[in-house]
């Protein structure tokens, strides 16, 4: 199940982001009929394209997987958990509808119709995250109900679930994220281009466009994940010090970046400590108390620690790395007017694109291990939640082989597609 | 509302989703089964009309799935965790076939030819398992081979959907489809001035259209002999959804000799309608016979009313933006090439 979701992610991302820069590169070509916009927008349209099927498979597999996998979980708590994925569904079926218009639309539609119509895939492709955000917030923090002394569920209320405390800081750091991946990677892509030939103002622009999404998002993203650590802390205080490594509960506690955790030992070896900083990031000031790992029986504890923290790590480096990258961009781009082109730079552009694809796999490993052992926090354990099946791991290794064809084909066809010089066919 | 009109409330809303589902998205399914079938002279020409009639909506049309699953989800967790525990094979595999039709429908538009063929392949095969899969494990939930006992859900990994009720099921499902399809097909070339196309797709119809009232028939007596509860059931309540289901079979297939195409549309489509209205009047009051029942299956008041509530929105919002979809792609001109224009 996490290898689907893992692979589906990654669809995920460029199905949020990508329709951004195509209605952005349309919208540019409407106003100015410049024919490398227009390329740009058609190009990324069909990319685009094919990424939304395989992203809209891969979304449908894993909600048929939820309850295969999960019957248990689905049939205590379907009532609260299965309304935000209904309220998805609605919202990816308009952009489906909307894909369709714009795709088949083009030459048939006036410009500005069809660009709102692109504008309405991005809107309900948003709207739809929003959905599913708050279905794994609500797993997070699942709110909207009450139980009563037999543990049978009471006064349920399924908008109360949308609207849980998790939702808002993963929808906001899950968008950026999209948009920082879908980014990064047109920039690598294009950037591959530029090496080789600089004059290339197709790619110049494509780059640009690329670059300018990726970079502005990511200070932003920065203070989007400082502000879910924060809620995070207060309400998932075991997953904090597993992100962190943090085992005792201490006043002034130290934010350790880097380490691995011992846990044969309770302690995390090998990082940089930073006394009182963990302190003042995730309660406002130095002396508060942050709960550790000792808090909490091992048993109510993520068991694989190291799954959480060195993750969590690499993302928060990867972040920061990222904002380094728009530092760079802008210092040696201020002074020429113009992005830079050198070797080096856009050697770290084309990396910027696995590292920020990496950032997003990590940061989602850190909540979804981090969540464990519960799969509804506090009130239910994955492994309650579990199939009693036992045939079911043979299909997990068909699901994981059927993904592994699908993202190979899918990363040689989008290859195919950008290496093709503008103006040709398919 | 009561609690028992939205539970009827949300299971007409489902009931309507499976209807669109396999109205709209069988005759999808349909198209690539033509697609892996196509022969004759008219072969390749059958498979661009194919590919052109798909492009626009299927997007849309295999959504209907996820529809009808978070609705279920939602309103009827307890059947849901039936089903998930005692169809996961059939449903993975038609998960499976869904992954492979949408990406190979995807994949076959781009790259090179030998790839593309490959993956229109793929699309066929896919197209044409899922819905047997699909159709299968629908009418497992009748034939009281899914037993819940003590929360603890008893069904064997194949034999819960392999009786005859269920096998004849599927396959009616993939004629219904291929049979949907064909029709459409059949206005579409005459619509580009394709008559010999036309003509093809018209003698696919018929002979599909047989085989699925002799499929229909088979399933009637496989009900009679192999699920008791749902026979009972339709005799009490199913039959007149069913003899309508089987009047307008008829009727399409009368109006599709006589070449008056739109009738065997819409006449199609009200069988298709009437089987689904016919299947869920015999079930009831059951969502898996016999140990699953809507009443005991249903989520509280309150999560029901959030499902009604979302459905009439979504059907206020969808419906139009469908309507749109439909009105600007099924005007009748020849279309572009699938996958957008080229750059």
């Amino acid at each position: 199940m996490a290898v689907s979701f893992i692979f589906h992610i990654f669809f995920v991302a460029f199905g949020i982001g990508l329709p951004g820069a195509m209605s952005f590169a349309e919208f540019r070509a409407n106003l100015t009929g410049d024919q490398v916009w227009i390329a740009l927008a058609r190009k990324w349209a069909k990319g685009f394209a094919i990424l939304f099927a395989v992203g809209a498979v891969s979304g449908t597999i894993l909600s048929i997987s939820l309850p295969l996998f999960w019957p248990r979980m689905m049939g205590r708590w379907g009532a609260l958990f299965g309304f935000p994925f209904m309220l998805e569904a609605f919202c990816f079926f308009l952009e489906a509808i909307f894909l369709g218009i714009y795709l088949y639309g083009w030459d048939r539609l006036a410009p500005w119709p069809h660009w709102w119509a692109g504008v309405g895939i991005s809107a309900s492709g948003l709207l739809a995250s929003v959905f599913v955000m708050a279905a794994n917030g609500w797993m997070q923090t699942p709110v909207g109900f009450t139980l009563t002394a037999s543990g049978a569920l009471a006064d349920v209320s399924p908008w109360k679930a949308i609207l849980n405390p998790s939702m808002p800081f993963e929808a906001v750091h899950m968008i950026f994220a999209a948009y920082m991946v879908m980014g990064f990677s047109l920039a690598c892509i294009y950037a591959r281009r530029l090496l080789r030939d600089r004059t290339d103002r197709y790619a110049r622009r494509g780059m640009a466009v690329g670059l300018v999404i990726g970079l502005a998002f990511a200070p932003l993203q920065v203070v989007a994940g400082d502000r879910l650590a924060v809620q995070v802390a207060r309400d998932q205080p075991a997953k904090l010090a597993a992100m962190e490594g943090l085992w005792r509960t201490q006043a002034r506690a130290p934010e350790t970046i880097g380490g691995i955790v011992v846990a044969s030992r309770q302690e995390t070896v090998g990082g940089i400590h930073i006394p009182g900083l963990l302190s003042l990031l995730v309660h406002g000031h130095v002396n508060a108390t942050v709960r550790g790992l000792d808090a909490f029986p091992s048993s109510d504890r993520p068991a694989d620690l190291n799954l959480v923290h060195v993750p969590f790590d690499l993302m928060v480096a990867i972040g920061f790395g990222l904002v380094g990258l728009g530092l760079w961009t802008l210092i040696a781009g201020w002074r020429r007017r113009r992005l830079p082109d050198g070797k080096w730079f856009l050697r770290a552009v084309m990396v910027s694109a696995p590292a920020a694809l990496v950032a997003l796999e990590s940061g989602w490993m850190v909540t979804e291990i981090g969540r464990q052992p519960w799969i509804v926090y506090n009130y239910m354990r994955t492994i309650d939640a579990a199939t009693s099946r036992t045939g079911i791991w043979v299909w997990l290794a068909v699901i994981v082989g059927v993904y592994l064809v699908l993202a190979v084909s899918t990363g040689w066809l989008l290859t195919l597609l950008a290496d093709r010089p503008i103006g040709s066919p398919a | 509302m009561t609690s028992s009109a939205l539970q009827v409330g949300v299971l007409a809303f489902i009931g309507v989703g499976v209807t669109l589902y396999l109205v709209l998205g069988g005759a999808d399914f349909g198209g690539g089964m033509w697609d892996l079938l196509a022969f004759g002279p008219s072969r390749d020409r059958q498979r661009v009309l194919v590919a052109d009639a798909i492009g626009p909506v299927w997007e849309v049309n295999h959504v209907w799935l996820i529809f009808i699953l978070a609705g279920l989800l939602a309103a009827f967790p307890q059947a849901m965790a039936a089903i998930g525990v005692g169809l996961y094979l059939p449903l993975l595999l038609a998960g499976v076939g869904i992954i492979f039709r949408g990406s190979g429908f995807a994949f076959s538009h781009a790259g090179p030819g030998s790839w593309q063929r490959a993956w229109a392949r793929t699309f066929g095969i896919a197209s044409l398992v899922t819905p047997f899969f699909l159709g299968a494990a629908g009418a497992a939930v009748a034939t009281g081979k899914i037993r819940v006992r003590d929360g603890q859900v008893h069904a064997g990994v194949v034999s819960a959907w392999t009786s005859p009720l269920s096998i004849v099921s599927g396959l009616l499902v993939v004629a219904m489809c291929s049979y949907l399809a064909a029709s459409y097909l059949i206005v579409e070339a005459a619509q580009r001035g394709d008559h010999d196309l036309a003509e093809a797709f018209r003698a696919r119809a018929l002979v599909t259209a047989v085989v699925a009232g002799a499929l229909a028939a088979l399933g009637l007596a496989a009900i009679r002999a192999d699920a008791p509860l749902l026979w009972q059931g339709m005799l009490h309540r199913g039959f007149p959804a069913i003899g309508l289901s089987a009047a307008a079979g008829l009727g399409s297939l009368v109006a599709l000799w006589g070449r008056r195409y739109l009738v065997a549309r819409a006449t199609a489509a009200l069988a298709v309608a009437a089987v689904v209205l016919g299947f869920g009047a015999s079930l009831w009051p059951y969502l898996v016979i016999p140990d699953v029942s809507v009443q005991g299956a249903a989520s509280p008041a309150s999560t029901l009313r959030a499902v009604f509530f979302g459905y009439v929105v979504g059907g206020l919002v969808l419906g139009p933006a469908f309507w749109l979809l439909f009105r600007v792609f099924k005007s009748g001109r020849a279309q572009p090439t699938p996958f957008g224009p080229a750059p």
